[in-house]
């Protein structure tokens, strides 16, 4: 995404690279980045997390909102994605720049989270035809190098992850409208399950047969389009799209839906670990952006 | 987000700039840092005694803001200047307003954290974090981004885009000659965006913008097969040294002081440090070879590779820690990191990133 022209020998050298099966920082053609990650730094929200991997840098905050439901889907919550893609993050991003990026991305994680398979909805309803509760989940780019749907799906579960909704308690009917009561404990608390939240991953084809994950900026220049593939806990696609310009052989991409499918399962299993690892800390300390 | 303000445990970056004014410390940068404290100051000693930066961890109180050094008095072995955002009144008192300070209340203060430089009361201080502000002769290296009528448009991490002449570019075997409208018109074959340039800083306009040459056989070695070839087959041969490259970018001010900028390093490689914070990092090339080819389009075997990833992993490591990028640097960390059995792909986690780095210093210091 962020513009960059490399010369030809250095776009020669990454994929003779990638063809010996060693990548310019010397990780192999599907080794992800080193990630950093913390959750519930913004203290406005119900929920937040930031995540930057290698130079890409999201921030994700999940806000609860009381709403009555659309007519068609009386019983069910909404989640509604909005990107932002700052201009801090790369220059062309100003004014209108990023907006073809965000709308990407924003469509990318509506259809992610729209199955029931993935976020159970249902659970989000307070009273059926009346209230339920919606999540706005904002997604900040504050730094775009490389692999941006990666990060952004992985933020937006640990964001939810750690969203904490205050417990909402119906107290009554009063002429047919219902009386509720919103718990003001901050330990009485409900969560939203993320257990079957898929995450993305991208495939790059960077020449023919090959593909990357995790691509540098520099990587992304030299192979023009990529796939990006929804990958469910378990190890289910729940989703593809491809981007840019090109073509995939056939079993090029049923090889990377395969390995997207393999790495996401152990991707998934490191989230959550670390997650909860970060959730057990008594006391913690926000770290924040120093 | 001003620094001092932070909380208790705050982690400053010093590095002591022991090339021109030896005993005065920097600030770079303050970050919460997870550091243990015992081992960083010993670091700090080090750091105090030698040659190189490393990093510093003291108590920065609100009240006391960081000029104070009052707990970073005590890691060193003598208490060194802290230039910050705001200074100590002692530090910058009666002198004469430079650039990079201000007045206040009858107070000169340091308006950019960075290194100072006194010429008799004249006191300045240049800021560690900035864009390339160039300096004439310095050789730096660019990356091409327009081909425009007689000039080409070269980033080199500075403000503008440097401005390369057609006129500014040695002619073949170095004869010397007007250039023709056909060089005008082939200049897209010579450089085209997106290449890379190793050049020399020729002059500085008035707006700021750098004007590069490349007029001296230092930045490509035009052999005799070639003297009687075309323009653009000269400057194939001067880009050859970047064929097969990799670019590193890290700030300016971390580059050290050097006449020379193309090393070739023990490990296998040849490394070019742009005065502008471009490093590029090549395979270095057999002389016989070298005179040979033109465009080196052959494979670079994994073992060399291996090599590169690793030279340019640890430069982005040392970086990352803020210290100064050198050959001896760069091959201190790399054999540290080959010490310590890290693989390549290793040294792209932080934790190992910064077991390298401090392994680096120490070395370097002894």
């Amino acid at each position: 995404m962020a513009d960059i022209t490399l010369s030809e020998s250095e776009k020669r050298y990454i994929v003779d690279g990638v063809k010996l099966g060693l990548r310019v920082d010397g990780r192999e053609r599907l080794d992800y980045q080193h990630m950093e990650i913390e959750t519930g730094l913004v203290s406005t929200a119900n929920g937040s997390a930031r995540l930057r991997h290698g130079c890409t840098d999201v921030l994700v905050t999940v806000k609860m909102e009381m709403e009555p439901p659309p007519t068609h889907q009386p019983k069910d919550g909404l989640i509604n994605f909005f990107v932002n893609c700052s201009a801090n993050a790369a220059p062309e991003f100003e004014g209108r720049g990023g907006e073809d990026l965000a709308t990407s991305l924003s469509a990318m994680l509506d259809g992610l989270y729209a199955s029931p398979m993935s976020l159970d909805r249902s659970r989000l309803c307070v009273v059926p035809g009346k209230y339920v509760k919606v999540l706005y989940v904002d997604v900040e780019i504050l730094e775009c190098g490389g692999s941006l749907f990666d990060t952004v799906s992985l933020g937006v579960k640990a964001a939810l992850y750690a969203t904490r909704m205050p417990k909402i308690y119906i107290t009554g009917e009063d002429g047919g409208e219902m009386e509720f009561m919103v718990s003001e404990n901050p330990q009485e608390v409900d969560r939203v399950d993320v257990s079957n939240a898929p995450i993305l991953i991208t495939h790059l084809r960077i020449t023919e047969n090959l593909t990357i994950v995790d691509p540098s900026p520099e990587e992304e220049c030299c192979g023009p389009v990529q796939v990006v593939v929804g990958v469910n806990p378990k190890g289910l696609i729940t989703a593809t799209q491809q981007f840019g310009a090109g073509t995939f052989a056939p079993q090029t991409l049923a090889d990377s839906f395969k390995s997207a499918s393999a790495l996401g399962v152990k991707i998934h299993q490191q989230l959550m670990q670390r997650l909860q690892q970060e959730e057990n800390v008594p006391n913690r300390k926000i770290r924040g952006f120093w | 987000m001003t620094p001092y303000q932070q909380g208790n445990k705050s982690q400053v970056t010093v590095s002591s700039s022991s090339s021109s004014h030896p005993g005065v410390w920097l600030v770079a940068e303050l970050e919460v840092s997870e550091l243990v404290c015992a081992s960083v100051r010993r670091i700090a000693l080090h750091v105090n005694t030698a040659t190189t930066t490393g990093k510093l961890i003291f108590g920065a109180k609100r009240e006391a803001g960081l000029g104070t050094g009052e707990e970073g008095g005590k890691c060193g072995a003598y208490r060194p200047w802290w230039v910050c955002k705001r200074p100590p009144t002692s530090v910058l008192s009666p002198q004469e307003r430079g650039h990079g300070t201000y007045m206040e209340k009858g107070v000169q203060v340091a308006s950019v954290a960075g290194c100072v430089t006194r010429v008799n009361r004249l006191i300045t201080v240049t800021p560690l974090r900035q864009v390339y502000q160039g300096a004439v002769g310095d050789t730096v290296v660019g990356r091409i981004t327009r081909v425009q009528n007689n000039r080409w448009k070269v980033d080199v991490n500075s403000r503008l885009d440097a401005e390369l002449r057609l006129s500014n570019i040695q002619l073949p075997g170095g004869e010397q000659r007007r250039c023709s409208v056909e060089d005008e018109r082939d200049m897209r074959a010579l450089l085209t965006e997106g290449d890379l340039v190793c050049v020399e800083v020729q002059k500085i306009c008035d707006d700021g913008l750098l004007r590069l040459a490349a007029r001296s056989n230092k930045f490509g070695k035009v052999s005799d097969l070639h003297g009687q070839g075309s323009l653009a087959r000269y400057i194939t041969q001067q880009i050859q040294c970047l064929t097969a490259s990799t670019l590193v970018a890290v700030s300016p001010s971390l580059i050290a002081q050097d006449k020379q900028r193309m090393h070739d390093l023990p490990c296998g490689a040849r490394v070019v440090f742009g005065a502008n914070g471009y490093v590029y990092i090549t395979p270095t090339v057999p002389q016989e070879q070298a005179s040979t080819y033109i465009v080196n389009f052959e494979e670079v075997p994994v073992e060399v590779r291996k090599t590169i990833g690793r030279l340019r992993n640890c430069l982005k490591l040392l970086a990352h820690h803020s210290i100064m990028i050198s050959p001896t640097s760069v091959m201190t960390a790399y054999d540290t990191s080959i010490e310590l059995e890290f693989e390549v792909r290793d040294l792209l986690k932080l934790d190992v990133m910064q077991d390298v780095a401090l392994a680096a210093v120490q070395s370097m210091n002894k």
